[in-house]
């Protein structure tokens, strides 16, 4: 059995974060289209953080490079502007492969949503949310002069018009859009986890 | 374009950072569509103007209600300040800058020598494998969720509103993620099986052809050595040249 998964490993790996790197751009094109008020451009980075690696450092690593390549491919397709997002995609593949792989993994395995385990999962994902607001603001205050052409950007204009300096005006708009949106995105996630047949989360774990 | 001469003016490009000027940014612009126009990828060019104006505009408009005092309604002065030569705008037009070079040269590579090319730019054989296939999978998935949308439009479970959208974007997404795990799973098993296909590649991969077009090499080693001319070694004379004018 191990040399058969040792045989097939490398291809299952990479065939899966090309799979990964893919379902995060065609999510955000998706929502893009629809005119949906969410990015979801991370729920690849998220289950594979989950669900790719035998171990939390092979998943961050993995994880890195859905996140980093997505956004070189929405610069390729997309909007070149979203390159210095590349950070906070890794940020997220950090805290989802250290902090939210070990808290559910028991969900991951048996999928049985009690009130407490759903309660973890919303706390995780505003608490993601944080982290890539955290990140993404030095970037969107510095590299784009706060404005980044999206929604947020009106928040960030009448929190400046009302006397904020940039960095907290960016920092506010933030925290008020990523916990949702990363909840959202994390919740995907774990569908998509759960959604995976045992074969194949076997031959990439 | 030698995959040297990409990954120099990749580099080179991040020298904009270095300076955070209106007129250095004026500069670089010449070299930018010097470098895209050259190559003959015009319709390049217009494809991230394109996709850069909007962000452009709605920053130039934002920055300008900002700045606008609506008690004295000093529209000069708002201007001033929008267009300033250290204003916030020009950090989004500098970021503009470097991502339009990094377009030219991730867009420019032609069909099929995505692999070889990062390759020979120094990226792992994974981590080029990884990028070229899911490249390659995004058209895959794009495909699987219209018909996903298709589907659940066609059979009444999605209606055209807002909240309808919405409470169906789970259901979109599970369906699209089976169909290209289906679709992926099986091309891995026929065509990958047993890393042959992996193993195959990381053998031949040095005898891979890049197209080497030797005016494209120059215009981007040309463009590069401008970019840091502009910006670092040859600052002090840029700014003695402007200041004589």
């Amino acid at each position: 059995m191990r040399n058969r998964l040792e045989a097939n490993g490398p291809t299952s790996v990479a065939t899966i974060t090309a799979l990964c790197i893919a379902l995060n751009v065609d999510l955000g094109t998706i929502v893009y289209l629809i005119k949906l008020p969410v990015y979801l451009n991370a729920v690849g980075t998220i289950a594979a953080a989950v669900l790719v690696g035998s171990t939390r450092t092979k998943g961050f690593l993995l994880s890195s490079i859905v996140g980093s390549i997505s956004f070189i491919l929405y610069v390729m397709a997309f909007n070149p502007v979203l390159f210095f997002f590349i950070p906070t995609q890794i940020a997220i593949a950090a805290f989802s492969s250290y902090v939210i792989r070990p808290l559910l993994r028991s969900y991951v395995l048996d999928g049985l949503l009690t009130s407490r385990r759903g309660a973890l999962v919303l706390g995780l994902g505003v608490v993601l949310g944080i982290v890539a607001a955290v990140v993404s603001a030095p970037f969107i205050a510095y590299q784009f002069g706060g404005i980044t052409g999206s929604g947020a950007s009106l928040v960030v204009a009448l929190l400046l018009k009302s006397g904020s300096t940039l960095f907290q005006s960016v920092l506010v708009s933030g925290l008020t859009s990523e916990p949702v949106d990363k909840t959202l995105q994390l919740i995907l996630a774990l569908a998509l986890v759960r959604a995976t047949p045992q074969r194949i989360r076997r031959s990439i774990a | 374009m030698h995959p040297f001469a990409r990954l120099a003016l990749a580099v080179s490009s991040s020298a904009l950072f270095f300076k955070h000027d209106l007129i250095h940014l004026a500069l670089s612009l010449p070299i930018i569509f010097g470098a895209y126009l050259l190559t003959g990828k015009a319709r390049l060019l217009l494809m991230c103007m394109k996709m850069v104006a909007p962000v452009l505009v709605i920053s130039a408009i934002v920055w300008f209600v900002v700045y606008l005092d609506f008690r004295t309604l000093d529209f000069g002065g708002a201007w001033l300040r929008t267009f300033d030569r250290t204003s916030h705008f020009v950090e989004l037009a500098r970021t503009v800058e470097f991502t339009s070079v990094i377009f030219l040269l991730l867009r420019g590579i032609p069909d099929g020598e995505i692999l070889p090319t990062l390759r020979r730019m120094g990226a792992t054989h994974f981590l080029a494998t990884v990028f070229a296939n899911a490249e390659a999978q995004v058209s895959t998935i794009s495909d699987s969720a219209l018909q996903s949308y298709t589907a659940l439009r066609a059979q009444g479970i999605m209606s055209p509103t807002w909240l309808s959208k919405c409470k169906n974007l789970g259901r979109i997404i599970a369906v699209t993620w089976t169909a290209s795990l289906n679709v992926a799973d099986a091309r891995r098993e026929t065509k990958w099986r047993h890393n042959g296909f992996y193993s195959h590649q990381t053998a031949n991969l040095e005898r891979a052809a890049v197209s080497t077009n030797r005016w494209e090499t120059s215009v981007a080693l040309v463009a590069a050595l401008f970019f840091i001319v502009t910006n670092v070694a040859g600052l002090e004379i840029v700014e003695n040249v402007l200041g004589s004018l």
